[in-house]
């Protein structure tokens, strides 16, 4: 990325003639340029002295138009910035390719800009942050608190170069190492036995048309996942998780005051004893029981409580809720059903004397109870019916909640559904591929 | 936190909205596991008529 320099005379202004087809190229840096790539006949020259021709670009398949055009202004992170070169760069040893553009600040000295599949970083180095010195080894590095790993290392080329520099590009044999904290990312250089760090972060291509005053569709689209992306859940997780949060308490305090604002939940409670039909004799039925009337305050759920003394048997109890007026009819069957005993020294148990049932969207009306129980003794005992007004169905609040919590948790897996294909770009991926 | 929460608008304001209508769904007394009512031509329309005392 070369080195950075003092840039006291930038606004000065100037120009240079391309020695292979002579084409006037504008320099912005005038004091500090010396190496120039001609946008026409993509000639790369030094201009010490006099003009050298260094190397002449041919590109087969990208193309030497760069997205942001050189000379145009914009501002990144409040720093002001004007584009002076455009670079396309290759791995060394495979076909990957990305884009570059350096930046000059009047203050700062040089930024760049790179640019891969769609996926911008703003690249910065000590004389943005003078603190940029990274501890760490070969696989990863800590700045500011934050784990850097180690997602790629390289030897970058230089296949197409317009605009100006202040060094040679053509000279540079670096050996590049990316350590990723998304969206942030740690950029070793080392050439010889000189090394740098620059820090990159993620920016996206609407960033970048709103820094630079270009429309998006112009800038190249977006393919894949980039290094050190972070993922639209990721940015949102935090938000998701208090909102989340934030709705089970609300439905708490819903069912809390639901349960303890309304009147008094019990609206009907009688026992009664089973008279066995005298019609049937023999068979398991009783004579048809109906009860009182009681008025619902709906629409409401209730809760159908039935209670019986059975002892090593059964009361089979069909169960009627009628509304007087439309013959409206909800009905439901329970066993009540209570056995125990002692065998092989242990004292055994099975079932209950009791059992209850729902009946939800009950509406407001006057009921009545008709039941019909059955069993296989002659005189069984009394039966207990409640019916509760439930005010607050607290099965729909686990429910609810269990939902709601189903968000931020499947948003997690997504999120590390999204980190594991990031690190299939990667020979040092921390999750084991298959 | 409102930063946080900004972030999220789209999924608060559709939260907002189930919340409402979970609300609703409550005041009519709604059981989301269903209930124990096994009158199923009552479900269909059609009511059987009773006697009343």
């Amino acid at each position: 990325m070369g080195s950075l320099l003092r840039h006291n005379y930038l606004g000065s202004s100037g120009t240079v003639n391309c020695p292979e087809c002579s084409s006037t190229i504008k320099v912005l840096d005038y004091q500090n340029s010396i190496c120039f790539g001609c946008p026409i006949c993509h000639t790369f020259f030094k201009t010490e002295r006099t003009s050298q021709k260094l190397r002449t670009f041919k590109l087969t398949n990208d193309s030497p138009v760069p997205a942001i055009p050189i000379g145009t202004k914009g501002e990144i992170n409040g720093y002001t910035f004007v584009v002076a070169a455009f670079m396309i760069k290759k791995e060394s040893g495979n076909e990957y390719r990305w884009r570059e553009y350096l930046l000059i600040n009047q203050e700062k000295g040089y930024a760049f800009l790179s640019e891969y599949d769609g996926h911008w970083n703003f690249i910065v180095g000590k004389n943005f942050l003078v603190d940029l010195k990274p501890k760490g080894n070969m696989y990863q590095a800590r700045y500011n608190g934050l784990p850097f790993k180690l997602f790629n290392k390289y030897t970058p080329q230089v296949i197409y170069a317009s605009g100006e520099f202040d060094w040679n590009i053509l000279e540079e044999k670096i050996a590049c190492r990316e350590f990723i904290s998304p969206p942030f990312m740690l950029v070793h250089e080392k050439q010889d036995s000189i090394s740098d760090w620059y820090m990159a972060t993620y920016k996206s291509s609407d960033e970048i048309a709103e820094a630079f005053s270009l429309k998006n569709k112009l800038l190249p689209a977006k393919i894949g996942i980039g290094a050190n992306e972070v993922s639209s859940m990721e940015k949102q997780q935090n938000g998701v998780i208090k909102i989340t949060l934030i709705a089970i308490l609300f439905l708490f305090l819903y069912h809390v005051f639901s349960a303890y604002s309304n009147e008094s939940a019990v609206i009907f409670d009688q026992r009664f004893t089973p008279e066995r039909d005298s019609s049937s004799w023999g068979s398991t039925n009783f004579k048809t029981i109906t009860t009182s009337s009681f008025k619902v305050n709906g629409p409401t759920m209730l809760d159908v409580y039935l209670n019986s003394e059975v002892d090593n048997n059964w009361l089979e109890v069909p169960v009627t809720l009628v509304e007087e007026k439309t013959g409206k009819f909800y009905e439901f069957t329970k066993a009540i059903e209570y056995y125990h005993g002692y065998e092989d020294g242990e004292s055994w148990s099975e079932g209950s004397k009791s059992t209850d049932a729902t009946l939800s969207r009950i509406p407001t009306g006057t009921y009545h109870l008709t039941i019909e129980p059955s069993s296989d003794i002659l005189f069984p005992n009394s039966i207990r019916v409640t019916v509760n007004k439930s005010n607050s169905i607290w099965s729909n609040f686990f429910l609810a909640s269990l939902l709601l919590i189903a968000i931020p948790v499947l948003q997690f897996f997504r999120i590390n559904h999204f980190d594991k294909k990031r690190w299939m770009n990667s020979d040092y991926s921390p999750y084991r591929i298959e | 936190m409102i930063e946080d929460l900004k972030k999220a608008k789209y999924y608060l304001v559709a939260l907002a909205l189930a919340l409402g209508g979970y609300v609703w769904v409550n005041q009519q007394g709604i059981r989301f596991l269903g209930d124990d009512n096994e009158s199923k031509e009552q479900r269909s329309g059609y009511t059987r008529s009773y006697y009343h005392k």
